[in-house]
């Protein structure tokens, strides 16, 4: 049920698809390389995907399991074999960010099902949140109903400090997967021109710049496309191999090249791609 | 002073504050991982990632005991999940999943550390396990490469067994310092209980006299 003060994010996104192109297309007559912002927005088109970076146990986990969770979800998974209820376990690991985040996910509709992730065309994703950047099929974002798109981190951007949404920044801001690339365009529009293409991923999705993508649904390791590392931490791992030879590493060295034995032994079974960016 | 703002325990993974600067710190702990966010970051990251904010006061004087630190719970965490002692044939395994460019590196790992620092055995498990990595089999310069190298190491290990014992070529040098106990005994009885000594660590006794 809907409450008054819900949010429905997905049909602002969906209503927001025809002044995001009306603005788009203003953008690339007034732009002086009309064709680059063109080509950037069809390369987001193309190769738009929804990817959410993960540390090496969640990614071993959702490997492992099958299914992504988010924070509400694990707190339930916790709780049944846990003399806490998931409100206590979801307290503790939020900590001094609990009613900040709660407050904001039942501002909208489904706000405790969402998941976030962020549009990726290429590149290592938001590496602050974890090394390893999982892709997931174009099928996931094209395909469902609840799917929205935020020039900026939500959180960051759009949460007055009185704990209210900033609707009129979030309704003007928010895309629906088939809008994604006029929105990308319209937030580098002053950079895309003096960048070469192959800088367009970093520029679209970096540790601390994305457009943030918000979806509900299960996802699935059947929804991957493929798994990107960095080529530092993939030498990093294969080196510690090498010491693990001489016995040379410590036993949390161990424990994670373990890990990463495990994750690769997953990524092989379920034929899922671990690409290797520069 | 530096202050931990939030972990992720099972992965090493901390952002903390440091002269103002917020930063994340985790594995392997080197230069370049280490990464500088701002307050936002570590919101997200406490809301949807997993990590778990830090309530009370923790501080570390260095980077070491932070590592230090961080490490510990990689381990703690493990444990407390039942996982006490990683399979190094896992690990190891990993080897047959290593692109050619990484197998390279690894022999030239073995001619420019380990032989030259004696790791005799670690040279030996390495380049036996590598010889049944398929990329080594199907290229005939890594084939070939790991072949001399596991003759090198090899070699070299017989030979540093040999010096221990010191008795290759040492027939003739043997006759001239106890030639008493040649005549008696014959070298090669000798031999075998000079072994005998040296791996129960006991003095050779002197030969018997008369």
């Amino acid at each position: 049920m809907t409450t008054s003060a819900e949010i429905d994010l997905f049909a602002v996104a969906a209503g927001n698809g025809a002044a995001l192109e009306a603005a788009f297309e203003e953008a690339k007559a007034s732009a002086p390389g009309e064709s680059v912002l063109e080509r950037f927005a069809q390369r987001i088109q193309h190769d738009g995907r929804i990817a959410v970076n993960m540390r090496q146990t969640v990614l071993n986990s959702f490997l492992t399991f099958g299914q992504h969770q988010n924070t509400y979800e694990w707190a339930e998974w916790r709780a049944e074999w846990s003399s806490r209820s998931a409100v206590e376990i979801v307290r503790e690991k939020l900590g001094p960010f609990y009613e900040r985040r709660v407050t904001f996910d039942g501002l909208f509709v489904h706000g405790r099902r969402f998941r976030y992730g962020a549009l990726n065309i290429a590149g290592l994703g938001t590496v602050t949140y974890g090394e390893y950047c999982v892709v997931l099929r174009e099928e996931v974002s094209a395909d469902r109903a609840e799917v929205a798109y935020l020039k900026e981190d939500s959180l960051k951007t759009y949460m007055l400090p009185d704990l209210a949404v900033d609707e009129a920044s979030l309704s003007r801001d928010a895309a629906p997967h088939s809008h994604r690339q006029c929105l990308a365009a319209l937030k580098h529009a002053d950079e895309v021109e003096a960048l070469p293409e192959e800088d367009w991923p970093s520029l679209l999705c970096s540790a601390n710049r994305y457009i943030e993508a918000v979806f509900t649904g299960d996802v699935n390791t059947g929804d991957v496309e493929l798994v990107r590392i960095s080529r530092q931490d993939y030498d990093v791992r294969f080196l510690h191999v090498f010491e693990e030879f001489r016995g040379g590493l410590d036993e949390a060295e161990r424990m994670l090249a373990e890990d990463f034995a495990m994750i690769w032994q997953h990524l092989d079974d379920k034929q899922i791609t671990l690409e290797v960016i520069p | 002073m530096i202050d931990l703002l939030a972990t992720a325990p099972e992965d090493g993974w901390a952002f903390v504050r440091r002269n103002g600067k917020i930063q994340l710190v985790r594995p392997p702990y080197q230069r370049w991982s280490l990464v500088d966010v701002d307050e936002s970051v570590v919101e997200r990251a406490v809301k949807d990632h997993g990590f778990t904010a830090q309530e009370e006061n923790v501080s570390f004087s260095g980077w070491d005991q932070l590592i230090a630190h961080l490490k510990r719970q990689i381990v703690a965490t493990r444990r407390a999940q039942g996982r006490h002692r990683p399979q190094t044939a896992a690990i190891r395994g990993l080897i047959h999943k290593a692109p050619r460019k990484v197998l390279s590196q690894y022999l030239e790992k073995v001619e420019s550390e380990l032989l030259p620092d004696y790791e005799w055995q670690s040279a030996l498990d390495l380049l036996t396990e590598m010889l049944t990595v398929e990329v080594v089999k199907e290229d005939e310069k890594l084939y070939q490469k790991t072949v001399e190298l596991l003759r090198r190491a090899q070699g070299a290990a017989s030979a540093e067994e040999a010096r221990k014992y010191g008795l290759i070529d040492e027939e003739a040098r043997f006759k001239e310092i106890y030639p008493r106990s040649a005549e008696v005994h014959g070298v090669p009885e000798v031999v075998a209980q000079i072994r005998a000594v040296i791996q129960q660590g006991q003095i050779y006794a002197p030969a018997p006299t008369g």
